[in-house]
């Protein structure tokens, strides 16, 4: 008799069984325990009830659930490895004025204005990179007083050898940036491409160079007659110093800044203290007076709250030595359009400043609406 | 020198001694592939019901036996009454894969395995005879022919079991039986 290959075959068999077949598995269960046992023996013959549908279907769900667990799990250990690596990588969104003071970014009371020397020698050997690195600008701090300024170049040496810090660790590049530039102000050098020689013999330049994204730190030092003083420490929405451009003869500096959103420019006159007002939101009002009619009127120059104008400059140029010239980006809101958003047109105008006149002249302009 | 106690005599012993620990032992030791087992044959909540019966049998019954291997002894118990209730619920609830077994093993049925068959003494010479049969074979063959007549596995488990594909245990199963077949002929018995 052949062996059925399907189940449609079941019930042919079910009606032909033999019963002779039955009493015979029954006469089996008298085998040999032995012969048993050792069928026994390989401890491979599944022990309970066989899953039911409902239970294969629970364990699918389970182990689906498990995988999901496993990847969320190894998700997270990415995640958290990430950010792990981000923290041992320097990163500075925005330096207060506290933080700076207290030497760390730590939340210790404001207590002094004037560093500290020892407190600046012994943060330099702290365990955070921040209060390190706010330790290493401020030592520029100390020029004014020569014996302190040499010990301060001496405790800038280990960060000026990276890879190896005094710690025996890898300095941070921006650890040792920062080292160089305060190295070669103290040491009275002033090669730095970072510093503006002026025509009066002064010298300009930030501290925390380029620490975040968006700059360097938005203090304007000077160094004039051999005294280091703090020339201007802008305000909101100025958050940051993202250029410094001295005109060809030095006595004017251009100080190109920004916010998170918009960026400003302004120039400072040097020799006599003068300075421009500031230029991109100058710009920004007077362009659609200079278009004028329908086309300038759309141009609605709003005032946010937060300062913020949405607008910015580029190609920053010294024409000569009163002009300058850079490539507005003027965000404006159409007053032909009812309904608000941040920015409707965006015009962009090569515009130069005679610093002198304190004129402003248009040209190369690309009129944008959105 | 200590001499390891086999844990199955220890069992058995309780058993003796009218200890329900005995049988608690017993269930934990053997019940899972009891239950095993009789799922092969049985719904799983009759073979619940024939695993407990089947413990009652074996508490009825020792003493005053003295098994030599609890667990093939009491799986014979297992085996047998679920044969008796699957042979009951035939007509109703089938394991298609009991079915493929007897179908199978229609093949090798002597007369002589019938309950009409009166010569008791014919059925312990038949069963003397496939024991016999059993021993000649290879372990590996031995194993096959158990684990698909008396445990009553499908064919993809056992080959899953043995590294076999389900076609090479088919194959070698009928083989098997094939010999089995010759060697009951042999032994004078009509198929």
């Amino acid at each position: 008799m052949n062996t059925p290959n399907n189940k449609n075959d079941i019930n042919a068999i079910d009606n032909t069984i033999d019963d002779n077949a039955l009493n015979l598995a029954t006469l089996l269960s008298k085998l040999d325990p032995a012969l048993i046992d050792e069928a026994l023996d390989s401890q491979t013959i599944p022990s309970g009830t066989p899953p039911s549908k409902h239970q294969r279907l629970t364990r699918l769900l389970l182990l689906t659930a498990a995988l999901l667990l496993l990847f969320s799990f190894s998700s997270m250990v990415f995640a958290l490895n990430t950010l792990q690596q981000q923290n041992q990588q320097f990163y500075l969104r925005l330096l207060s004025p506290q933080d700076i003071a207290d030497l760390s970014l730590e939340s210790a009371p404001v207590t002094e204005t004037t560093p500290d020397p020892k407190r600046l020698f012994a943060a330099l050997k702290s365990d955070n990179i921040y209060t390190q690195y706010i330790a290493i600008n401020r030592l520029a701090e100390l020029y004014n007083d020569p014996q302190l300024r040499s010990q301060a170049i001496q405790q800038l040496q280990p960060f000026l050898n990276s890879p190896d810090a005094h710690d025996g660790n890898s300095a941070d590049p921006k650890l040792t940036e920062a080292a160089a530039l305060v190295n070669d102000i103290l040491s009275g050098q002033f090669k730095s491409p970072r510093l503006c020689h002026m025509a009066d013999g002064s010298v300009f330049f930030t501290l925390f160079p380029d620490y975040s994204d968006y700059g360097s730190h938005n203090q304007l030092w000077r160094i004039q007659d051999g005294q280091l003083s703090s020339y201007v420490t802008f305000s909101e929405p100025y958050n940051y110093i993202t250029q410094l451009l001295p005109s060809p003869d030095g006595k004017l500096l251009a100080v190109g800044l920004c916010s998170n959103k918009s960026s400003q420019l302004v120039i400072i006159d040097a020799i006599n203290g003068y300075w421009s007002p500031e230029l991109i939101s100058s710009t920004r009002t007077l362009w659609p007076m200079t278009l004028g009619g329908d086309t300038g009127q759309s141009r609605r120059a709003d005032c946010r709250i937060d300062n913020e104008t949405y607008s910015n400059f580029r190609n920053l140029q010294w024409l000569d030595n009163n002009r300058l010239q850079y490539d507005a980006d003027l965000a404006y809101n159409d007053n032909n359009t009812p309904d608000y958003s941040a920015v409707d047109i965006c015009d962009s105008v090569c515009v130069t400043y005679d610093f002198a006149q304190n004129s402003y002249t248009f040209s190369d302009y690309q009129l944008n609406t959105y | 020198m200590s001499q390891a106690i086999d844990p199955d005599s220890q069992i058995i012993e309780l058993l003796w001694q009218r200890s329900e620990q005995g049988l608690a032992l017993a269930r934990q030791k053997y019940g899972g592939r009891g239950l095993s087992l009789a799922c092969r044959l049985l719904p799983p909540e009759d073979a619940e019901e024939c695993l407990s019966d089947s413990l009652l049998a074996l508490w009825q019954q020792i003493p005053p036996q003295r098994p030599k291997a609890l667990g093939p002894y009491l799986l014979a118990i297992i085996r047998n009454l679920s044969l008796k209730r699957w042979a009951k619920a035939h007509a109703q609830k089938r394991n298609p894969e009991v079915l493929l077994s007897l179908e199978e093993l229609a093949e090798v049925s002597p007369q002589s395995a019938s309950p009409s068959a009166e010569d008791e003494l014919l059925q312990k010479r038949l069963l003397a005879a496939i024991q016999d049969f059993l021993r000649q074979q290879s372990p590996a063959a031995r194993r096959l022919f158990l684990l698909r007549y008396w445990f009553f596995l499908p064919l993809s488990e056992i080959a899953s079991q043995l590294g076999l594909t389900p076609n090479t245990a088919s194959a070698r199963l009928s083989r098997l039986r094939a010999r089995l077949k010759k060697h009951l002929e042999k032994e004078g018995f009509n198929i």
